[in-house]
C-alpha cells in the first residue's frame, strides 16, 4: 500500500519533531512537510495534497483559521487530528476533528490514536482495490508494452480514451512504475507480452 | 530517509572535518564537490575550508543540507550570491555525468553480461532503460548548463547593476522557470522505477551481490540528486522569480 501522506503543524518545533519521530514508527504513513504557523500550512496545502493533517489548538483556535482551513481543504477530505497542547483543554468544533492527542497522552494512547487513524484509511483502500494487477489491466498493460497510444489502445479494447487513463493511472500505483519503457520491462518480466512482439520499440 | 532525521548531527565550524566524514561517509561526495580532499588530520573543518578557499558559511549550509533530511535550505541559503549557489550546482552535475552514471552503467553493462542466457531479453531492457534514463539525465543538465544558469546569472548582474543589458531575458521567456521543476520530477521518477523494478521485478540474478551494490548506488545517487533539485527548486526558482519581477519594474 502506498504511504498515507501525513502534514505536521504546531507552533513548536519540539512538538514537530516530535511527532515526525513518532510518525516515523508507524507503517504507511509518511510525514510529507511540517508547518510552524498557519500560514505556513496553508501554503503547504496550496502546493500538495494529503491524508492525515495533525494540527494544534494553538492554529485553529485563532478566529477564522478553521473556516479558512475547511475552505483551504475544498472536496479534499483529509483526517484532521487536534493536537492540544494545555492540559485539560476542551476543544469546539470537536466534530471536525477525527481524533484528539493531548500533551499528556502516554505513548501506547497516541501511537493507538494515530494507528486507528492509518488503519481506517488503509481499510477503504483494501476494499477498493487490491494491489494486484487485473485482467483487464494486463489487457492494458499488453497494448502499452507493444507500443500503442492510449486511443490506439482504446480503439483496440472498445472503450473510451477516458478508461484508458483510468486504468493506466491504477496500474502506475500498484507497481511504482509510470514511464513506457518501465511498464515493457514489467510486461516481458512477467510474460506478457513477448520480446519479438515489442521488436524494433526498445 | 525517516530514521535518519535521529542520527543528523549539526555540523559546526569547529567539529573536525574527519568527525564529520566518519559521521556521515556520504558527505564525501559534497566535500570533494569543493575541491577538498583526504588527508585532513585533526583540522577542524575552518581550518580545511581556510586552506581550500572555501566561503566556510557557504559550506557548513551546503554540508548540513546534504546531512539533515529535515533540512529546510530556504531560510539560510537566501543570503548567498547565485553564483556561488550555481557554481556548487554545476559540480555536481560533473559528479553525476562524470563519476556516478558511468560507475553505474558499467555495474549494470557487467549485470546484464553475467545474467543467465535466458533472461538476456529482459537483461537487455533493464540496458535500455538505464540508457534513456541516462539520456534524459544528460540532456537535462545541459539544458541547465547552456539556457538557464546563464540567464539567471546575467539576470543577477543586470539587477546588480553589473550589466547594462539584459539580453538573455527573451531567450529564456520561452523556457518558463516553473517546467524547470517538472522536469526535476520526470527525473526522479525514473531513478524511482529503476529501483523499484530491480527490487520488485527483477528476476535472482547469479550476480546478487552486485546487484544489491547497484541498489546502493542508486539510493545514494537519489538522496543526493533530491537534495540537488530541492536546492534548485526551493532556494534557486524563488530567488529567480524575484528577480524578474524587480527586472519588470526596472524595464518600466
Amino acid at each position: 500500500m502506498e504511504a498515507k501522506k501525513v502534514i505536521i503543524a504546531t507552533e513548536s518545533y519540539i512538538a514537530n519533531q516530535g511527532f515526525h519521530l513518532i510518525f516515523n514508527k508507524l507503517r504507511y504513513c509518511q510525514v510529507i512537510d511540517k508547518a510552524i504557523n498557519f500560514d505556513g500550512l496553508v501554503e503547504i496545502l496550496n502546493q500538495q495534497e494529503t491524508d492525515i493533517i495533525l494540527i494544534s489548538s494553538s492554529l485553529f483556535n485563532v478566529p477564522g483559521n478553521l473556516n479558512k482551513l475547511i475552505h483551504q481543504l475544498g472536496n479534499t477530505h483529509p483526517q484532521l487530528i487536534a493536537y492540544l497542547p494545555n492540559p485539560d483543554e476542551v476543544l469546539e468544533n470537536s466534530n471536525l476533528f477525527t481524533e484528539i492527542i493531548r500533551h499528556e497522552d502516554s505513548k501506547e494512547k497516541i501511537i493507538d490514536t494515530l494507528n486507528k487513524i492509518v488503519k481506517s484509511l488503509k481499510g477503504n483502500h483494501d476494499e477498493n482495490e487490491s494491489s494486484e494487477i487485473s485482467e483487464r489491466e494486463k489487457d492494458i498493460l499488453k497494448q502499452v508494452a507493444l507500443g500503442h497510444t492510449n486511443n490506439e489502445i482504446a480503439e483496440r479494447l472498445f472503450i473510451s480514451a477516458h478508461t484508458v487513463i483510468t486504468h493506466r493511472k491504477k496500474i502506475t500505483k500498484k507497481l511504482g512504475i509510470k514511464s513506457v519503457s518501465g511498464l515493457t520491462v514489467y510486461a516481458i518480466i512477467n510474460g506478457l507480452v513477448e520480446m519479438e512482439d515489442i521488436g524494433e520499440k526498445v | 530517509m525517516p530514521s535518519k532525521i535521529l542520527e543528523a548531527m549539526i555540523i559546526t565550524e569547529n567539529i573536525k572535518m574527519a568527525d564529520v566524514i566518519l559521521h556521515n561517509h556520504h558527505l564525501l561526495s559534497v566535500i570533494s564537490r569543493f575541491g577538498i580532499q583526504l588527508g585532513f588530520g585533526d583540522k577542524t573543518v575552518k581550518t580545511v575550508c581556510e586552506e581550500y578557499h572555501v566561503n566556510l558559511d557557504f559550506f557548513l549550509e551546503i554540508i548540513n543540507a546534504f546531512n539533515d533530511p529535515d533540512f529546510y535550505p530556504q531560510h539560510n541559503l537566501e543570503k548567498f550570491p547565485l553564483k556561488l549557489i550555481i557554481d556548487f550546482l554545476y559540480k555536481a552535475h560533473a559528479f553525476y555525468l562524470e563519476h556516478k552514471i558511468p560507475e553505474l552503467s558499467a555495474m549494470i553493462e557487467k549485470l546484464v553480461s553475467n545474467s543467465p542466457k535466458d533472461q538476456q531479453n529482459t537483461m537487455q531492457l533493464i540496458q535500455s532503460f538505464f540508457d534513456e534514463y541516462q539520456k534524459q539525465l544528460r540532456e537535462h543538465i545541459e539544458r541547465e548548463e547552456n539556457l538557464v544558469y546563464p540567464y539567471i546569472m546575467n539576470l543577477e548582474d543586470y539587477i546588480l547593476g553589473k550589466n547594462q543589458s539584459a539580453k538573455n531575458y527573451t531567450d529564456l521567456n520561452a523556457y518558463q522557470i516553473e517546467d524547470y521543476a517538472e522536469e526535476h520530477d520526470n527525473i526522479e521518477e525514473r531513478l524511482f522505477e529503476l529501483k523499484n523494478i530491480l527490487i520488485k521485478y527483477l528476476p535472482p540474478q547469479p550476480d546478487y551481490i552486485l546487484c544489491y551494490k547497484i541498489l546502493g548506488q542508486l539510493a545514494h545517487l537519489e538522496d543526493d540528486m533530491n537534495k540537488h533539485s530541492d536546492m534548485e527548486n526551493k532556494v534557486l526558482v524563488p530567488r529567480v522569480q524575484m528577480m524578474e519581477q524587480e527586472f519588470k519594474k526596472i524595464e518600466r
